[in-house]
């Protein structure tokens, strides 16, 4: 489908219109249901520790000083429906392409390693913050959060369990938060392909067009579906469940899989773009 | 360039790198318990770690870095240049340091000193000799001797690390003031505090020493952190709190003039 030529506002966006359908499920049936009390006191004691080292190790940005970061993350909290207080935007020194979240409900961060700013183009950085701020919306930043304070091993494995199956349907979530936000599935396959390992500037030699993006992901997709069929299908499921019980990010190929998915389905991405194609910037 | 002033280390060193570090080294004990190190070839397994993943910079490799060493070894009293090594690394902590014990030397990583230039690494490197001249190298050395030795008693371990890693802040305080003192530019020893986060041109628009300095509103921030949760980083990791520092060298500058 064709990009828009100038990004689409979403202005009665709710999370129940791009929610993955997994983790639409998991709220109605989760064992964290009636601990929400709980999971808010755990959040806050773990914001709390986490706090020196942002403030005291980190560089909080302003919209004086990072004026191009501060533009985007307004903009994608216009065209989400974010109606939420803008968050602090934290600037870290790591090569890595997390652009993470955290804090309570009277003040939230988004922590952005300087690799980031350095290699990603606006429509990346649109990508990044709109996953970010769809976190935010969906209100699964506390889990996260708790999910990456409780060391994985076999003790805290049935403590763990119900925030990383949550956690790992709500990628899903923010990642279509992420593509509402940047209108480019160039982007937002690049961005993926990024957090696979791929250095950023690399990624831009591979597609210029979102059709070219398609694709690429469909040919992608292909030879890793080959290697599983080649492969023995019960040692797949258990290093699927082993990964998937040690990692907090779900694995890299399921996510790009679900979001090429959902940018191909009627119902979904094209959709969405359809009913608001009047909202221009 | 000729030097100018050799600085003493009453001009640099802070009060909170305290003169007892430096006693607890040249104990008799420490003498002892070192000279057991050195016979087994611990020392030299500990550097080995460092030098293995690095390279040598010499002279006809980089003349400007090692002319620039040796300028402010001459500026902060040291007799010996210490050997400088650059390694790959995008860590915050690995951007540069000094280590050894005997035979202190620098390891550098080269993404961080694409950063700098000329006029900060004098600032840097400056920072890393004046942690020489005060024997930072074989207080960090015994810490990480402590460290080992503790390691199967984690109640010690936790009081001896509290210690150890109040001291390994403290003793920024006093590098920072000779990146200072060997630069006369408060502007540039802030900025140095932000270039291992930040590029030049993101630096440049917090305008760190001038009237709009942007970066006071984290300073703001850091001081309305909850001291138990602060009390806690504060043993558990040594991470240098940068607020703490930007405060420390901006009182310095105000001090001197």
């Amino acid at each position: 489908m064709a990009r828009p030529t100038q990004r689409i506002s979403f202005p009665s966006l709710e999370i129940s219109d791009f929610i993955h359908p997994r983790e639409a499920e998991f709220n109605s049936n989760s064992q964290l249901k009636g601990f929400s009390g709980l999971i808010d006191t755990a959040n806050a004691l773990c914001v709390s520790i986490m706090e020196t080292l942002v403030k005291g190790t980190f560089v909080m940005a302003t919209p004086e000083t990072q004026p191009r970061v501060y533009d985007i993350l307004r903009n994608v909290m216009r065209i989400l429906n974010y109606k939420g207080l803008p968050p602090t935007i934290f600037i870290s020194h790591k090569m890595l392409s997390d652009v993470s979240p955290c804090g309570t409900d009277s003040q939230y961060y988004i922590t952005v390693p300087d690799y980031v700013l350095k290699t990603f183009d606006d429509d990346m950085l649109y990508y990044a913050l709109g996953n970010a701020v769809s976190m935010l919306k969906a209100g699964h930043v506390k889990h996260a959060t708790i999910a990456a304070f409780i060391p994985g091993n076999a003790w805290t494995f049935a403590l763990k369990k119900p925030f990383l199956d949550l956690i790992h349907a709500a990628d899903a979530t923010s990642d279509r938060g992420g593509l509402l936000a940047c209108q480019s599935f160039a982007a937002a396959v690049r961005c993926q392909l990024v957090e696979l390992g791929m250095p950023a500037e690399q990624t831009r030699t591979l597609f210029t067009s979102d059709e070219e993006a398609e694709l690429f992901v469909s040919d992608y997709l292909d030879a890793v579906n080959l290697r599983r069929n080649e492969n023995n299908i019960t040692s797949i499921k258990l290093v699927r469940i082993w990964r998937d019980t040690m990692f907090i990010e779900a694995a890299g190929n399921t996510m790009l899989e679900e979001l090429w998915l959902w940018y191909r389905s009627e119902d979904g991405y094209k959709s969405l773009l359809q009913k608001n194609i009047g909202n221009g910037r | 360039m000729p030097v100018k002033k050799v600085f003493s280390e009453n001009e640099f060193r802070h009060s909170l790198d305290a003169d007892s570090a430096k006693k607890i080294v040249q104990s008799s004990a420490v003498e002892t318990v070192m000279r057991i190190i050195s016979e087994n070839d611990l020392e030299r397994i500990y550097d080995y770690i460092y030098k293995s993943s690095s390279v040598r910079l010499t002279k006809e490799m980089a003349p400007d870095i090692i002319d620039t060493l040796e300028q402010v070894c001459e500026m902060f009293g040291l007799s010996e240049v210490p050997e400088i090594y650059v390694q790959w690394s995008y860590e915050k902590d690995d951007n540069i340091m000094i280590c050894g014990y005997s035979a202190p030397f620098i390891v550098i990583s080269s993404q961080y000193l694409d950063r700098l230039s000329s006029q900060m690494l004098t600032g840097v490197l400056a920072a890393q000799v004046a942690g020489i001249k005060l024997e930072h190298h074989k207080t960090m050395f015994l810490a990480w001797v402590i460290e080992l030795a503790t390691q199967f008693n984690k109640g010690i371990q936790l009081i001896a690390s509290g210690i150890i890693n109040q001291w390994k802040r403290f003793r920024h305080y006093s590098c920072d003031r000779a990146f200072f003192l060997a630069t006369g530019d408060l502007s540039l020893t802030l900025q140095y505090l932000l270039i291992d986060t930040l590029d030049q041109n993101a630096v440049d628009l917090m305008h760190p020493g001038k009237i709009n300095d942007q970066y006071h509103h984290q300073i703001r921030a850091f001081e309305e952190v909850k001291p138990p949760m602060k009390a806690a980083q504060y043993i558990l990791t040594d991470k240098s709190w940068i607020p703490d520092r930007y405060k420390e060298v901006e009182a310095f500058c105000r001090g001197r003039r």
